[in-house]
């Protein structure tokens, strides 16, 4: 198996490819064409350093007097980001295995969550393959019906049942 | 509010939600690349561990049997010395569960749960749990395909960090047949991978990705497991464990190859099951942002309310642009506001060309040739979001009005295999 495993257009008709290159190809012109004004802006910002003074779309410095409300708030949240790294430096930089980790769960304390006699919860841990029946699909618990078969469900050439 | 203050806010709404936000993720994706991505080994050399604790891997798996083999076959590939996998088989109707006895023949690592009857996702993925006999879990799709080292990474995050209660790994698009598919490349990248970064910054996740993630056992014991009458169960898990005072984490070397919709069809009914079972979990989560534990989830809830906003004041604005002759008619000449780009439109798409650029540079590590995908994000800023806002608008009110008291398998389509 190659890896990564991807899977490319190889198998595609060429014709839906080229289709799919060609309409993208289509909307990066669109995309351009829309923000043509952009681009005009960004060579007359460019150039007026070296006394060239293109025509704009727009008057100068008015789209950054538009956006300057929301870059205020760009602001206030890169400080919240900022203030959140500063406090959480050690833990987002931390590399090294902590000393002590949290107790394995007591598997018990799991099946009685979900109604699991003991019986039940230890044939489905010991086993390679179980089915489980009479469970409530509503509320996904165990009740009283439920039943933990182990061993294949289906027969499997070359190998016993538990 | 009168009519011009309305304009204002709608207009103000409509640009500033997605101009902020790139920022914001832009920033929050570049932080956690400086603080915590830059100075890690290589994805494929993860450094040698103190301890290698056992590992449980869990299969949830429902219709799967053409693709199953696949994904136990490279779970076979992973290298971690001490794992076991669990594949549960939630009462399919084709041969799934056949055909994973017969995959259990040939791996000893495999062991089979099969559920006689249907029952959803998640109650699977709780008899899976209860199957497995190891602390931490690691879960993937019936569908995905984990990386070799993925296990390795995983428990070295949780070997880090003690109160760390759940992980979320990196799912890579597998399937880039079609326009479609190489437009979620981008996507995954300059969206959710930046998102997952920025929200790792300050320590809430919105969600594991269900494709690829891993828990301690103990933290979903206090998180009270997985919901079976949810529609996103990663998502519902996600707020719950951290509502439960565990923290969760963004790990990127963790990663796995995931099969995704190539159809628009099949993209809108995943998006909007997406869309429906985070407003679901939102929306219940509510009552509990007052409480202590609960207070983390405040920024993540925010964002949530207003991409919903903003969502709803597109809508807003396509019902004026169809009822054309009425007075707010000028609304569509607001300088870019409208749906034909003008100055702050044109912004907009820049922005988001940028936020691609950058997300596409942070994953370079993870993927080689990503900065040729680049040339299929051009969908986005001029079609893509359009899908994203209208299964917003369209999974609120399902969200809300929902009576289906079962979480149901959805199974995509897997995009264009033969």
């Amino acid at each position: 198996m190659k890896w990564p495993p991807l899977i490319d257009s190889g198998h595609l008709p060429r014709w839906v490819v080229a289709r799919d290159a060609v309409a993208t190809l289509l909307a990066w012109w669109v995309l351009l064409y829309y923000i043509k004004d952009m681009a005009r802006m960004a060579a007359y910002w460019l150039l007026l350093p070296f006394g060239v003074q293109l025509p704009t779309p727009w008057a100068p410095g008015d789209v950054l007097l538009d956006a300057t409300p929301f870059l205020k708030i760009v602001a206030l949240l890169v400080l919240w980001l900022v203030v959140f790294a500063i406090a959480r430096w050690r833990v987002l930089t931390n590399r090294v295995g902590a000393a002590s980790q949290p107790e394995p769960l007591d598997p018990r304390r799991q099946a009685d969550a979900f109604g699991l006699s003991d019986d039940a919860l230890s044939r489905l841990r010991g086993a390679s393959s179980a089915t489980i029946q009479g469970m409530d699909p509503v509320t996904g618990r165990a009740g009283a019906d439920t039943v933990v078969l182990t061993g294949p469900a289906s027969p499997v050439p070359g190998q016993r049942p538990e | 509010m009168n009519l011009s203050g309305f304009e204002l806010a709608l207009a103000a709404l409509c640009f500033g939600y997605p101009y902020v936000m790139a920022w914001y993720w832009i920033v929050g994706g570049m932080m956690f690349q400086l603080l915590r991505e830059r100075s890690e080994p290589p994805f494929d050399q993860p450094p040698e561990l103190a301890e290698y604790p056992p590992v449980s891997v869990l299969v949830p798996c429902y219709n799967e049997s053409r693709q199953v083999g696949e994904t136990i076959a490279t779970l076979d590939r992973v290298i971690y010395p001490d794992f076991e996998i669990i594949a549960i088989d939630d009462g399919s109707s084709d041969d799934t569960g056949a055909r994973l006895e017969q995959l259990a023949a040939q791996h000893p690592r495999l062991r089979v749960v099969r559920m006689a009857r249907n029952a959803g996702k998640s109650t699977a993925m709780n008899f899976g749990a209860m199957a497995a006999r190891h602390e931490i879990i690691a879960c993937i799709d019936g569908d995905t395909s984990m990386d070799p080292h993925a296990l390795t990474w995983f428990v070295r995050r949780f070997q880090n960090d003690p109160l760390i209660g759940g992980l979320t790994g990196n799912p890579r698009i597998r399937n880039r047949s079609s326009v479609v598919g190489r437009l979620q490349v981008g996507e995954f990248s300059s969206i959710v991978g930046l998102i997952k970064r920025a929200q790792s910054v300050y320590g809430t996740l919105f969600t594991a990705s269900g494709a690829i993630c891993a828990f301690r056992k103990r933290a979903l014991q206090d998180a009270g497991w997985w919901w079976p009458r949810t529609i996103t169960d990663d998502v519902d898990v996600s707020w719950r464990l951290q509502m439960a005072g565990w923290r969760m984490a963004f790990e990127p070397k963790a990663m796995a190859w995931i099969l995704t919709p190539e159809t628009v069809r099949g993209l809108w009914r995943q998006r909007l099951r997406w869309s429906e079972g985070g407003s679901e979990v939102a929306l219940r989560a509510f009552p509990s942002l007052f409480r202590r534990t609960g207070a983390r989830m405040w920024p993540i809830w925010l964002n949530w309310f207003v991409s919903m906003l903003w969502a709803y004041a597109m809508l807003a604005m396509l019902l004026v642009y169809a009822m054309g002759g009425l007075h707010l008619r000028h609304l569509l000449d607001m300088e870019g506001f409208g749906f034909i780009p003008g100055q702050a439109g044109s912004l907009l798409a820049i922005n988001y060309l940028l936020q691609a650029i950058v997300a596409a540079g942070l994953d370079r590590r993870y993927e080689r040739g990503i900065m040729r995908t680049l040339f299929w994000v051009v969908w986005y800023p001029l079609a893509f979001w359009v899908l994203q806002a209208s299964t917003a608008v369209v999974g609120l009110p399902r969200a809300i009005f929902r009576r289906d008291t079962r979480g149901r398998w959805t199974s995509p389509d897997r995009g264009f295999r033969e």
